[in-house]
């Protein structure tokens, strides 16, 4: 079988607390707490979960804007976890990000142009550089009038598009997009991930894609996990993981979809909000809103079982199953 | 007393500005039920905020209204600021998106409900604290005695609305408007909120108008709903109805650009164009630039909102004159 393009191994990011007392170690907060998977080259794995489950730190530590500290990232075979200067400047070529909010990722001072070149002339690319833009901004739906504009002057949507041609230019392999529709409407949001789609089809990428929305997901990715406190607690297909939802969390995210297309198996409403990481609950830390919890569930933090192929889960139900 | 609490009536709200005269909300009627919850959707500067803020009397002060607005048979329209000043949080009180925004971050949230029931209902200082445990008992809080000395800084974001919605339900409002209450929620605490909002109706007997962009949500909680494109009503029907059969095809296609479990694999349906600007002066149909099934008449005359079967209103020329594609 040919081997994932990216593979994540257990890996971890803890931010530490500002010093209280003298001679106590400061505690941390457990943003990312051992997360591994692997990505195989041309497929979209789709990161869900609420706001700080810690998604979007995984993405930025995969794309190495932040040091990991623990685990490993493989990229290509190679450890790509601590590299430093030249070769990560190389690697930034392979790499990029997409970011949800385009006010605050592209200069407002700056023209489309501007933009646009600054990856190209940071990287030494300037030679082939106006050919290149026109054939990405006509690939991305838009044209060279668009160049000699500010980001202000365009809508939303278009500053997505350009936010999205400023990881293209480069010529990526590996796109981290976090949460890139979040931000926008939704006849808008079905022209970006149309978008989105096409290029991979079109350009053989390989998407990391974060996102709140399980429908947006569940139509973008292959496979999908899902966080909950800075670790997985489900992984699995896509198809699968919306049929045959195993963790009480997924069923309850899933059911919690409004309208119609959520699950009919009836409405779960989860009581209370998500713990706070600095001090997350013993054992499982879902456990203080689990509608299925038992006595062990707060004692003994499960490990991950296989359910069945690609389907994994971390949950004391499906123990001696 | 009249079966509707609320009745909107061809109303206009324009605007001047240094760039001139436009309008931003065109010839807009609807009416708010009793103890129901009138949802009115729509995407950015489609106008919703304005109407739900003209209902309240808070529009910026350059804009100009016209028409009528009723409330329990009283016509509230032009403003008498004596009067909405009694009638706003009391009778009429407004959930907003963003809680972190809509609470005073220097005042303890208990002190915030509070000055609600000061301002309106209970002098007695001691009555009032009782009260405020109370409604925030109502609303779900947990351990309310310890959470009313709490700044909103200290509380997590589903937590921070259900007290704006304390806020807005302390003197028990006949009409509450919720003005995208969700949108900055996860969606399990979104779950958890219009749950509660499906209960106050029930408990209290308000009337809400629940404005949001997201259908999914409207569909689960909204009795009745407005569409609302580029300032005009463009359909209006029971929920029911609406999500059922949609006679305007800008409605059709908000519909379809949600991904679906069907939807997987397949090219999502996308609205060709943008929303036009409200500088445009547009004399037609304002989607008809961007309707596949406009013609030569959708471009000139604007069409009326008519009604196309019991209760269900339509501003399109061509609806049920062809069945709209759905693939």
């Amino acid at each position: 079988m040919e081997s994932p393009l990216i593979k994540v191994l257990n890996l971890k990011k803890h931010y530490p607390l500002k010093k209280v007392k003298l001679f106590e170690s400061p505690g941390s907060v457990k943003a990312l707490n051992g997360v591994s998977f692997s990505i195989r080259k041309g497929e979209t794995f789709g990161l869900v979960g609420e706001s700080g489950s810690g998604k979007s730190t995984a993405g930025h530590t995969i794309a190495r804007l932040f040091e990991a500290t623990e685990g490993k990232i493989i990229y290509k075979n190679r450890d790509i976890t601590r590299l430093k200067g030249k070769s990560l400047k190389e690697l930034r070529k392979e790499i990029q990000i997409v970011f949800q909010d385009t006010y605050g990722s592209l200069n407002p001072k700056k023209t489309i142009e501007w933009i646009l070149k600054e990856p190209l002339k940071a990287h030494g690319l300037e030679r082939k550089m106006d050919e290149n833009i026109r054939e990405y901004l006509e690939m991305v739906g838009l044209d060279e009038t668009y160049l000699k504009r500010y980001p202000h002057e365009l809508s939303g949507g278009q500053r997505q598009r350009i936010g999205i041609l400023s990881a293209l230019i480069l010529k990526p392999e590996f796109i981290v997009a976090d949460e890139p529709v979040s931000a926008l409407d939704v006849s808008v949001q079905a022209q970006i991930l149309n978008l989105l789609k096409g290029l991979q089809n079109r350009l053989g990428l390989t998407y990391l894609f974060i996102s709140h929305d399980l429908n947006v997901v569940h139509y973008l990715c292959d496979k999908i996990g899902v966080m909950y406190l800075g670790e997985i607690v489900e992984s699995a297909g896509s198809g699968e993981l919306y049929k045959n939802p195993l963790h009480p969390y997924t069923q309850a995210l899933l059911s919690a979809i409004p309208g119609e297309s959520g699950l009919n198996c009836g409405r779960i409403i989860l009581q209370g909000d998500a713990p706070n990481p600095t001090n997350p609950p013993p054992g499982c830390h879902f456990h203080p809103r689990c509608f299925k919890k038992m006595d062990i569930c707060s004692k003994i933090p499960p490990g991950e079982i296989e359910i069945s192929d690609g389907h994994r889960v971390k949950c004391h139900l499906y123990y001696g199953k | 007393m009249s079966e509707n609490i609320l009745s909107i009536k061809n109303l206009n709200i324009s605007f001047e500005t240094q760039k001139g005269f436009f309008s931003a909300v065109k010839d807009i009627s609807f009416e708010v039920r009793r103890n129901s919850i009138t949802g009115i959707v729509g995407e950015s500067g489609c106008g919703k905020s304005l109407t739900s803020l003209s209902v309240i009397g808070l529009l910026p002060e350059n804009a100009v209204t016209e028409g009528r607005i009723k409330f329990m048979d009283e016509e509230i329209l032009p403003y008498n600021e004596k009067v909405m000043r009694k009638i706003r949080g009391k009778e009429i009180s407004m959930i907003f998106q963003e809680p972190m925004t809509a609470l005073n971050p220097l005042w303890k949230v208990g002190r915030q409900i509070d000055e609600n029931l000061k301002l309106h209902t209970v002098s007695d200082k001691k009555e009032r604290f009782s009260r405020v445990l109370e409604i925030m008992n109502d609303v779900g809080l947990p351990d309310v005695v310890n959470l009313y000395h709490k700044y909103p800084h200290e509380l997590s974001g589903g937590m921070r609305q259900r007290i704006v919605i304390a806020v807005a339900i302390a003197c028990r409002p006949k009409l509450i408007i919720a003005d995208e209450p969700t949108t900055a929620l996860d969606v399990t605490i979104q779950a958890q909120i219009l749950e509660l909002l499906k209960e106050i109706k029930i408990r209290s007997g308000s009337s809400i108008i629940f404005i949001s962009h997201d259908l999914g949500v409207v569909r689960e909680i909204c009795d009745e709903v407005c569409v609302m494109y580029s300032g005009y009503i463009v359909e209006k029907a029971n929920t029911a109805a609406i999500f059922e059969k949609q006679y305007h095809p800008y409605t059709l296609g908000l519909i379809r650009s949600i991904p679906t479990v069907e939807s997987k694999g397949k090219t999502l349906y996308v609205i060709n164009g943008k929303v036009p600007s409200i500088y445009d002066d547009i004399p037609g149909c304002p989607f008809a630039s961007r309707c596949e099934y406009a013609e030569k008449k959708c471009e000139v005359h604007l069409p009326e909102l008519r009604e196309i079967s019991g209760n269900h209103y339509v501003r399109c020329a061509k609806a049920g004159e062809i069945t709209w594609n759905r693939r």
